[in-house]
């Protein structure tokens, strides 16, 4: 189905066939069909209209619909497998980040940020990567939930972390950067609703992760950015999922290849570094 | 038997002409009904064939005949 002439052509074949249709959406790619008698006829009648159809189980709670996706994930199943090229490729350069960051850091002051930043550049990098896949096959709620999300993860990564090491205001302007334009980048995927709430989350993410990491320098900052980036990363995990889970039923997508995903995580992690290193630093405490 | 065409306006894919086929199939002296949606019209053959109807049957459709 791909419009309301879709919709239409659906619902009169299926009430020809004595049934009727309860709701049908052509965006989402599904009908909730009324029926009593013969399924098969119903079925007949939508072919011969000329669209294929998938019986979708009945609805299942979240946590079932996980626990099959996990073990489908590690089974291989072809359905998951743009999810896994994702997971393999944020793996791989995560360590290639890690040892450069090792090299180039591991006496630094800055290090365990450095670290952090090699995190959040892969993770947020990973789903700029699949919203990117998919981008053509969101409709605006879909798109409006990636560009939030996106905005407002990247927003507060990167801001609590420059926050941590330059102060509140270079985080800031980092972050809500940051946040803003890789907000934007995804959600525009699904028109100007999408572009405004990346723009917005990308505002309230980089202003709240910088002013955290500040005010929190004396208060177990140590303890509170592992917590925090991991709080993050399962956020970001949850929407990988939801694309997956929508789009990714809907459509198959090609992922970027190795090359460009590490080089879309390394400049992340290069212009993050490059802040932390060379921007003002107009605060001192703890992680200064 | 006599031809009518129309210009139609709103068709965007296959889907509409065959909802436009279907509806204005349905007409009383409708032979037969061919809708491009890439040239925007609507051929109809048949013989009487009622030209409001046609215009009201695209119109219900959701399109907009010129």
């Amino acid at each position: 189905m791909t419009c309301e002439a879709c919709e239409k052509l659906i619902t009169r074949a299926v009430e020809k066939a004595g049934a009727s249709v309860k709701e049908i959406s052509a965006s989402k790619g599904f009908a909730v069909i009324g029926y009593d008698g013969d399924k098969s006829v119903i079925e007949a009648a939508i072919e011969k209209a000329g669209y294929s159809l998938d019986e979708l189980p009945p609805s299942t709670p979240l946590e079932q619909q996980l626990s099959t996706f996990i073990s489908d994930f590690i089974a291989g199943k072809p359905a998951t497998k743009v999810l896994r090229t994702c997971f393999t490729y944020s793996i791989i350069s995560f360590m290639l980040l890690a040892a450069i960051s090792f090299a180039g850091f591991a006496s630094s002051k800055y290090f365990i940020y450095v670290i952090y930043s090699a995190i959040s550049a892969v993770a947020v990098g990973g789903a700029i990567a699949l919203a990117r896949a998919y981008k053509s096959h969101f409709n605006c709620m879909e798109g409006m939930m990636v560009g939030m999300t996106v905005g407002m993860s990247a927003g507060f990564l990167f801001g609590a972390i420059v926050g941590a090491t330059n102060g509140m205001f270079v985080g800031s302007v980092f972050g809500m950067l940051l946040g803003m334009a890789l907000g934007y980048y995804v959600g525009k995927a699904c028109g100007i609703m999408g572009a405004m709430e990346g723009l917005m989350a990308g505002i309230m993410g980089g202003t709240m992760g910088a002013m955290l990491t500040v005010m929190m320098q004396f208060d177990h900052l140590g303890e509170f950015m592992p917590l925090f980036v991991l709080s993050n990363l399962l956020v970001l995990a949850g929407l990988k999922y939801m694309i997956y889970y929508y789009a990714g039923k809907r459509t198959e997508a090609k992922f970027m290849q190795p090359s460009s995903f590490f080089a879309l995580a390394l400049a992340l992690l290069a212009l993050t570094v490059a802040v932390i290193l060379f921007a003002p630093h107009f605060a001192s405490g703890l992680a200064y | 038997m006599a031809r009518m065409s129309f210009k139609v306006k709103g068709m965007h894919c296959p889907s509409c002409e065959k909802l436009l086929q279907m509806d204005i199939g349905d007409i009383p002296g409708v032979k037969s009904v061919k809708a491009d949606w890439k040239a925007g019209t609507v051929d109809v053959d048949g013989d009487k064939i009622d030209k409001a109807a046609v215009k009201k049957a695209i119109a219900g459709a959701g399109y907009k005949p010129e």
